[in-house]
C-alpha cells in the first residue's frame, strides 16, 4: 500500500456540510471507480418486497478518480505480460446509469435484477520508463492517451429470503450472478495499432462472477429511526485472457432517521475492501526516466498468475443521503459519498461521487 | 415577541460579559488578564444574579412559548379510545359551524360510507414483523361495525357541545399480540354544512406505548407514510392536498362530505339499527370483542362450530 489519503481539510467540509444539513432537516445500492462504483446501501433496495410488488430503482451515479500519478504496472493482454512501472495513470470519471428491480415473488422471496449502463473516460501516460522510437518525442515520460468506452456492464441477479428474527428486526440474505454481459474487449488506439485496453477500465470482467449479501436491520424507534448493517461479498472467476478481478468485501452500516413520513434522512458508512487482480502473464520491468532510460527488462518470462500490484485498495466512505416520497408510489433520493480513508495501491482515488434516483412501487400481482 | 425579548436578553447578557473582559484587557492586553475579568465577573455576586434572573426569565419564556398545551374537553374516553374537543392550530384560521347538530343515524350512515384503498409501499420504510398486517383488498370498507358505532355516537355528542373554535378529535387503538396495536386516529369539524373529516393514521401498526402516547396526545398526528387511500362516499370528495406542505408536515388525509345535500335514505330507528344499537357495547374494538367470543365459548355457551362462524364474521367485518 503506496498511497494514503486521510480526511483532508477539503473533505472535511465535503463531511460536515452533509452533516449540517442532516441536523437542520432527515435508505442502500451498489455501484464501485479504474474501475470503480458507489457501494452503499440505498433506501430499502437490499430489503425484500411484499408479494406481487415491483420496486423499480432508476439512479444516476457520477464517480471521480484521480491518482498521484506514480508507475504503476501495465497489463497487456495481446502479449500477456505484465510491464512493472511502464503506466502512469491520471484520471478516470465513470458515469453510470443503473436500474435495479426487486420484484417480491412471496413475502419472504424476492429476485433482483441489476442492469447497469456506464461510459468511462480515462487519461493515462503509457510507455513510461520505455525508450522511445524514431516517430516518438519524450524523454522516457510516455505518452498521453486517452480512453472512452461506453458500455452496458454485468447484469447481475439476485435471489434474497428475508426473515423476521424479532418484531422490530430484520435479516435478508440474498445469493446471485454476475453474467458477463458487459464490453470488455473494448481497444484503444496505441502508436496506430488497436489494442485491448486494461481489464480495470472496460465496462465488463469477462466471465461471471458470484454473490453474496447479508443485510440486517434494526428499527430503533418506531417508524422513526432505523439502524442497517450489510455485507457483500462478490468473486469472479477468470476472463479468457487469463485476467483475474481480486474478491470484494463491502461492509456498510449506518442510520436512517425518517423526519416526517415523507423525508428521511441517512447516515452511512461504507467500507470496501478490494483484494488484488491477477493476471496470468510474463513480467517485465520497464526502465528508468532520463539517464537512466534503458527500455524494457524481462524479470520472468514464463507464465505465471501474478498479483497485479497496483490493483486492490482499502475505502472508507461517509454516506448522506436524502430521500424524499415525492407522490405516494415513487420517491427520489440523493447521496454523496465522501472518502474518508483510501488505501491504493498507486492506483486512482475515488473522489466525492454523487448518486441520484428515482423509485417506483407497482403492484403488478403474483407470478400464478 | 416572546422569542424576542429573549434573544435581547441573551444580547444583553453576552454583551456585559464582553464589555468584562474589555475593561480588563485595557490594563494587559493579555488573554490571562482577560480570564481573570471572566472569573471576577463571573463570581460579582450581583452580575451572577443578575445573569441567573435573565437566563431563567428567558428560557422559561422561550421554551413555555414553545411548549403551548392545547385546550380540550374529554367527551368520552376508555382505556383504548377516546372522542374529545380541541382548539386545533386551525382554529384561528376558521370559524366551525359549531355547535352543529347532526344525528348518529347521518353520521353513521356517512363514516360507513367509506371505503379504503390500498397505496402502494413506500420507499422509506422497511417492513418489520409487527408491521406485517394483512392488506385491505381494494374498496374495503374503512370502518367496521363496531367503530362506526363508536364514532358516529361520540362525535355527534362532540359536535353538538363543540364551540367554533373547536374541532372533534377521535382516537381507537387496537391491541394486537405482543404489545403491538393498530392505531386508527384524526378529526372532524362542520363548516357550512359539510362535515370535514380528517384521518391522520389508518390501522397503523405501532409497537411499545412511544407512538400511542404521541397520537393521544396529537391525533392528527400522521406517524407514517399512510397504507392506504380514503375515498368518501356519495356527495363526498377529497381534499387535495398541497403538495410541498405535504411534504414536509404530513398533512391527514381530509375528505368533505355535504350531508345536507345528501338524500336521506329510508327512516331507520336507532334501535333497529345494529350499528347504533348500544344495548349491545358498539366501541368494543375487535381484540376485546374477539376475546369476549373466546371467553363465551371457553363458558360453553356455544359450539365450536357457531364460535368458528362468528368469529369469521367478526374478522370478514373488520
Amino acid at each position: 500500500m503506496k498511497h494514503r489519503q486521510l480526511l483532508s481539510q477539503k473533505n472535511f467540509h465535503l463531511f460536515v456540510i452533509p452533516m449540517v444539513v442532516l441536523a437542520l432537516f432527515h435508505a442502500p445500492a451498489h455501484a464501485s471507480c479504474g474501475s470503480a462504483s458507489c457501494f452503499l446501501n440505498v433506501g430499502n433496495q437490499p430489503s425484500i418486497q411484499p408479494n406481487g410488488t415491483l420496486r423499480a430503482d432508476f439512479n444516476y451515479s457520477y464517480i471521480p478518480q484521480t491518482g498521484p500519478q506514480q508507475r504503476v504496472a501495465a497489463v497487456n493482454l495481446k502479449d500477456k505480460e505484465q510491464i512493472l512501472d511502464e503506466h502512469k495513470e491520471i484520471s478516470t470519471i465513470t458515469n453510470q446509469l443503473q436500474l435495479n428491480l426487486n420484484y417480491g415473488v412471496t413475502d419472504n422471496f424476492t429476485l433482483q435484477l441489476t442492469v447497469p449502463v456506464l461510459w468511462r473516460e480515462h487519461e493515462h501516460r503509457v510507455e513510461v520508463g520505455i525508450e522511445p522510437n524514431e516517430n516518438e518525442h519524450h524523454d522516457g515520460e510516455g505518452s498521453f492517451e486517452n480512453f472512452d468506452t461506453s458500455s452496458i456492464g454485468d447484469i447481475r441477479l439476485m435471489a434474497k429470503y428475508g426473515f423476521l428474527p424479532s418484531l422490530r428486526s430484520m435479516v435478508v440474505v440474498g445469493a446471485g450472478v454476475e453474467f458477463p454481459t458487459g464490453q470488455y474487449q473494448a481497444q484503444t488506439s496505441s502508436h496506430g495499432t488497436d489494442v485491448i485496453e486494461e481489464p480495470t477500465l472496460q465496462a465488463g470482467r469477462g466471465d461471471y462472477g458470484v454473490v453474496g449479501h447479508v443485510y440486517q436491520a434494526y428499527e430503533l424507534i418506531p417508524h422513526t429511526l432505523n439502524q442497517f448493517f450489510s455485507y457483500t461479498y462478490r468473486h469472479t472467476f477468470q476472463n479468457k485472457y487469463g485476467y483475474q478481478f481480486g474478491d470484494t468485501h463491502i461492509v456498510s452500516g449506518g442510520l436512517i432517521y425518517n423526519v416526517t413520513p415523507h423525508i428521511a434522512f441517512s447516515g452511512q458508512l461504507n467500507y470496501m475492501y478490494n483484494v488484488h487482480d491477477t493476471y496470468r502473464s510474463t513480467l517485465s520491468q520497464a526502465g528508468g526516466i532520463g539517464a537512466g532510460l534503458s527500455g524494457e527488462t524481462e524479470i520472468d518470462g514464463n507464465l505465471q498468475t501474478r498479483a497485479v500490484n497496483n490493483t486492490g485498495s482499502t475505502n472508507l466512505m461517509f454516506t448522506p443521503g436524502i430521500t424524499l416520497n415525492v407522490t405516494d408510489s415513487t420517491s427520489w433520493y440523493f447521496y454523496s459519498q465522501v472518502p474518508l480513508v483510501q488505501d491504493f495501491n498507486g492506483g486512482l482515488e475515488q473522489g466525492v461521487s454523487f448518486l441520484t434516483g428515482f423509485v417506483k412501487f407497482f403492484n403488478v400481482g403474483t407470478l400464478s | 415577541m416572546v422569542r424576542l425579548r429573549s434573544i435581547e436578553a441573551f444580547i444583553w447578557l453576552f454583551s456585559s460579559i464582553k464589555c468584562a473582559l474589555i475593561n480588563e484587557d485595557k490594563k494587559s492586553q493579555r488573554l490571562w488578564s482577560s480570564i481573570n475579568g471572566f472569573i471576577d465577573m463571573i463570581i460579582s455576586p450581583s452580575t451572577c444574579c443578575v445573569a441567573i434572573v435573565v437566563f431563567t426569565l428567558s428560557t422559561g419564556l422561550t421554551l413555555g412559548c414553545v411548549a403551548t398545551a392545547p385546550v380540550s374537553r374529554m367527551v368520552f374516553e376508555d382505556q383504548q379510545q377516546f372522542v374529545r374537543l380541541e382548539v386545533t392550530a386551525r382554529a384561528n384560521q376558521l370559524n366551525h359551524s359549531h355547535p352543529a347538530t347532526v344525528s348518529e343515524n347521518t353520521l353513521a350512515r356517512l363514516i360507513r360510507s367509506f371505503t379504503v384503498n390500498p397505496r402502494p409501499a413506500s420507499s422509506l420504510e422497511n417492513t418489520f414483523a409487527y408491521m406485517d398486517v394483512p392488506r385491505l383488498p381494494e374498496s374495503s370498507p374503512a370502518f367496521s361495525p363496531a367503530v362506526i358505532a363508536f364514532l358516529s355516537q361520540h362525535l355527534s355528542h362532540a359536535l353538538q357541545r363543540a364551540t367554533p373554535l373547536e374541532e372533534a378529535l377521535f382516537f381507537i387503538e387496537d391491541p394486537q399480540p405482543q404489545d403491538t396495536a393498530l392505531l386508527t386516529s384524526g378529526g372532524c369539524y362542520i363548516q357550512e354544512g359539510r362535515l370535514h373529516f380528517q384521518l391522520a393514521n389508518y390501522r397503523h401498526p405501532t409497537i411499545g406505548k412511544t407512538e400511542i402516547t404521541q397520537t393521544r396526545a396529537d391525533p392528527l398526528k400522521v406517524l407514517s407514510h399512510p397504507r392506504y387511500n380514503l375515498i368518501p362516499g356519495p356527495n363526498g370528495t377529497v381534499q387535495p392536498r398541497p403538495m410541498w406542505e405535504n411534504l414536509i408536515t404530513a398533512l391527514p388525509q381530509h375528505v368533505i362530505i355535504d350531508y345536507e345535500h345528501t338524500p336521506q335514505p329510508k327512516v331507520q330507528n336507532s334501535a333497529e339499527d345494529p350499528l347504533v344499537n348500544h344495548a349491545q357495547p358498539a366501541h368494543k374494538t375487535l381484540a376485546e370483542q374477539l376475546r369476549e367470543l373466546q371467553q363465551a365459548k371457553n363458558d360453553g355457551l356455544m359450539t365450536e362450530d357457531e364460535y368458528q362462524n362468528l368469529r369469521t364474521k367478526l374478522l370478514d367485518a373488520y
